[in-house]
């Protein structure tokens, strides 16, 4: 770049900037698609593709928040036990309460979303670790699915299972629209608004961010509440899906975000990721599920495959920074 | 109206112990660059701080054109148009040059959507106003050299109407071509009328920018003038010429004949540097911040990446990679910082000093106790360390015993050459006699002593000979016969001229 010519403001082609940004990980995923289609070429059929998408949903719309707490250079453990606790709660309140559905969906919400707002003032206010506070969540929303069941199941009527098995058109799950709406609304927020150039600033020089005037605290707060949030609507998802309250509803399901949001090459230093790699993250997640599933390879090693392709895909991410890094 | 922008009258600052600024007089007239000059601790950087609402002084007045004004908050320092340039860039790196310059003021547009346009737009214009025409605003700021990162700190700081620039050591890491363009800027600032008080070590720097200068020196003032009327000997002159107080011991020991010696050592921050080093030697390694006094000796020990031609220990060549190896070669350092680098604070005494020899303590699984307590047992009473007992954490210690238990730790391996980095840093006068008696004692076994200090009197004091540095080359080795102050300060601050 020559020193005196003046720029022009350019305007880079949203979609080539994604797929530029995202090269290595979409070059992945269409080579894993080419693979397990050529075995199977059932997996290419819009059925298959729909049941990846509901599958990933929940991966997805968790990987949205976790995002968000990642870049700010936290975590959020909680995640899955407010999943479970949120359907937990939903299935009690419609069937032991009584409650009908348009009250039970507001009122569970509430109820899950209470978990990251607990998160965020602890987090804001104190300096204690997210990964401390966020642990001792997990086990008090998980200790709470089993005081709301006393252990039990807690069965809905079967109507409610419409939110998560039903169909938009016969075609869409409407898990699946659930999920494109939350990715808009928080891509625009994260990457449009300036509460999300806030969460890049706190994530990439909190010092800076500080003396720039930027309400450290009051971001923090809102992005794990986003989190928490997020995580309800999860859990309603699931409680509809399987029309049960089950105690160990979304085991676990914190670290499938983590990984999406790894996989879409978010920076484990934070200050750098996107909701766009994330969502993709989760599709590689799904794809990999999904595709190795019709390829009959046992569940135990599906995960082991899972663990070896994070390591890689962080490994390589790492040592491209490194490069980028030494010039 | 007054032409001055800033002046401070009887300033004075303490801190437990030690008092940082004593009645500080102080004046730039509006439009001016204003170079403030001193050694290391001289008292700069806490005028800065109370300048810039850090700190609050114990005393004295600030006025600002010509009121009265008390800068109790970075904050209120700002609203009166007060703004630093940090040595370290306070910049977000993962972000781009418009949203840095914005930070935290982001301009909106419709649903406080960030308006990305006006954002560039206004960049571009505050980017040209400084002479940087090339640079695209929408770049990320972890792609631009470290002198490019500090324009974009001074866009900010002109993006909120400053009126007085403060610059503390802002060519410190820059390379010739980019301090020129710094230069450059400050020059045009100037002609917008801003006022700039500079801080730098570099005298050529100086007098090619600078209208005045005001040198400190431990605190006080120490003189003004402007750059036409001062003279280079008055300069020194000022930055020097204390009175030393009679605490250091005396030495009784001589140094004996080269042992050591080291040439062609490199790194980013140092420039073919070589040196010998005697037998019972004190040697002095001073220069002023910046000019690469503790990369000599992390370049040679393998700490910095940077290549060494060529070592010599007892007339054999040696070859030192890491740390590990300068420790088997018998080369110990005890790092400037202590409690980063040196101990490991949140442990025991006893812990500490037998950590470098742990291996020969144990065996099989089984601490050789007795071995051990004797061994923490003689040293500490040989370091006269002051503790209830050596199972007390390092973290209590007082800084003089924290600093004796580094020398222990690395007294036990039994080196031939210890380098001391800054060892009196930080502590009181009586523990500073302490140390030097004991480097004194240390040299009489025979050991070669290192010894990199920025306190003047100590070089002077206590060495055989003085290696000066400036800018990561040697400018020259002062025997013991011609230690003065005026020597060692003008071979580290250079001369004039280009």
């Amino acid at each position: 770049m020559s020193e005196n010519t003046i720029p022009t403001r350019r305007r880079a082609n949203p979609i080539l900037a994604y797929i530029n940004h995202n090269a290595g990980i979409l070059i992945g995923l269409f080579v894993m698609c080419v693979i397990v289609s050529t075995i199977q070429p059932n997996f290419l059929s819009s059925k298959n593709m729909f049941n990846i998408m509901r599958s990933i949903s929940i991966t997805g719309i968790l990987g949205f928040g976790m995002t968000m707490c990642i870049i700010i250079n936290g975590i959020d453990l909680s995640q899955g036990s407010v999943i479970g606790f949120t359907s937990c709660f939903c299935a009690w309140i419609i069937t032991d309460v009584g409650a009908p559905f348009w009250l039970a969906i507001p009122l569970s919400l509430l109820a899950g979303s209470f978990f990251g707002f607990i998160n965020g003032m602890f987090l804001a206010n104190t300096p204690l670790p997210p990964f401390v506070v966020t642990l001792a969540m997990m086990l008090i929303a998980r200790g709470g699915c089993y005081v709301i069941t006393r252990g039990n199941m807690i069965n809905v009527d079967a109507s409610f299972g419409e939110l998560g098995n039903g169909y938009l058109m016969g075609v869409v799950p409407y898990p699946v629209i659930v999920m494109l709406v939350i990715f808009v609304i928080m891509f625009l927020l994260l990457s449009k608004s300036k509460f999300g150039r806030n969460v890049y600033a706190i994530g990439g020089n909190i010092e800076a961010a500080r003396f720039s005037g930027i309400n450290i605290r009051r971001t923090t707060w809102i992005v794990y509440m986003v989190s928490g949030c997020l995580a309800a609507i999860c859990g309603i998802i699931s409680c509809s899906r399987i029309t049960t309250g089950q105690p160990t509803t979304g085991n676990a399901l914190e670290f499938d975000a983590v990984a999406a949001c790894y996989l879409g090459g978010i920076s484990y230093m934070g200050g750098e990721g996107r909701q766009g790699s994330t969502l993709l993250g989760a599709i590689v997640l799904g794809v990999l599920a999904n595709g190795m599933s019709m390829l009959q390879i046992p569940w135990y090693v599906q995960n082991i495959t899972k663990g070896i392709i994070i390591l890689a895909a962080v490994f390589f991410d790492v040592m491209r920074k490194k490069k980028a890094n030494a010039r | 109206m007054s032409d001055s922008a800033l002046r401070v009258e009887g300033i004075r600052k303490e801190f437990p112990g030690v008092v940082a600024l004593d009645d500080i007089h102080f004046e730039v007239k509006r439009g001016e660059v204003h170079a403030l000059l001193g050694e290391n601790g001289a008292g700069k950087s806490t005028l800065i701080k109370i300048l810039s609402g850090i700190y609050q002084p114990d005393a004295g007045r600030i006025f600002i054109g010509d009121e009265p004004v008390s800068v109790d908050s970075v904050q209120v320092a700002r609203a009166y148009g007060i703004s630093v340039i940090h040595q370290e860039l306070s910049l977000a790196r993962n972000m781009s040059i418009a949203e840095n310059i914005f930070l935290g003021r982001f301009p909106a547009g419709r649903l406080s959507f960030v308006d990305e346009d006006a954002m560039w737009e206004k960049s571009r214009r505050l980017l040209d106003s400084i002479g940087l025409v090339g640079l695209d605003p929408a770049m990320r700021v972890s792609n631009l050299s470290v002198a490019q990162q500090q324009m974009i700190e001074i866009c900010r700081s002109l993006s909120e109407n400053t009126k007085i620039l403060i610059m503390d050591e802002p060519t410190a890491s820059l390379a010739a071509a980019e301090v020129d363009t710094l230069l450059d800027m400050m020059r045009s600032l100037r002609k917008q009328g801003v006022t700039i008080i500079f801080i730098s070590h570099k005298l050529r720097e100086i007098y090619r920018v600078c209208d005045k200068i005001t040198v400190l020196r431990d605190g006080k003032f120490a003189g003004t003038g402007s750059v036409s009327e001062l003279q280079y000997d008055d300069l020194i002159n000022m930055m020097v010429g204390r009175d030393f107080k009679d605490t250091f011991p005396e030495r009784k020991s001589q140094s004996g004949e080269v042992f050591f010696s080291a040439s062609g050592i490199r790194s980013k921050r140092v420039h073919e540097v070589s040196f010998e080093l005697r037998k019972g030697e004190v040697l002095g390694f001073y220069g002023l911040m910046g000019s690469g006094r503790s990369e000599v000796m992390r370049a040679l020990l393998g700490i910095d990446a940077g290549t060494v031609g060529n070592i010599t220990l007892n007339g054999k060549q040696i070859a030192i990679r890491s740390p590990i190896d300068a420790i088997k070669a018998g080369i110990a350092l005890a790092p400037e910082d202590r409690k980063l680098e040196g101990l490991i604070l949140k442990q025991t005494i006893d812990f500490n000093i037998t950590l470098p020899i742990i291996g020969r303590l144990i065996k099989w699984l089984r601490l050789d106790q007795k071995l051990n307590d004797e061994i923490v047992d003689s040293i500490s009473k040989r370091l006269r360390i002051k503790t209830a007992s050596y199972e007390s954490k390092t973290l209590n210690l007082s800084g003089g015993n924290q600093q004796k238990a580094v020398l222990a730790k690395w007294l036990v391996t039994d080196p031939q050459i210890l380098i001391l980095d800054e060892p009196t840093r930080g502590i009181d006068v009586g523990a500073k006699q302490e140390i030097y008696k004991l480097i004194y004692e240390i040299v009489g076994m025979g050991v070669g002593i290192i010894l990199i200090s920025s306190e003047m009197p100590e070089v002077i004091n206590l060495c055989d000979r003085v290696y000066v540095l400036r800018e990561g080359r040697l400018t020259g080795v002062v025997d013991r016969t011609e230690l003065t102050e005026q020597n060692i300060m003008a071979l580290a601050i250079g001369g004039i001229g280009a």
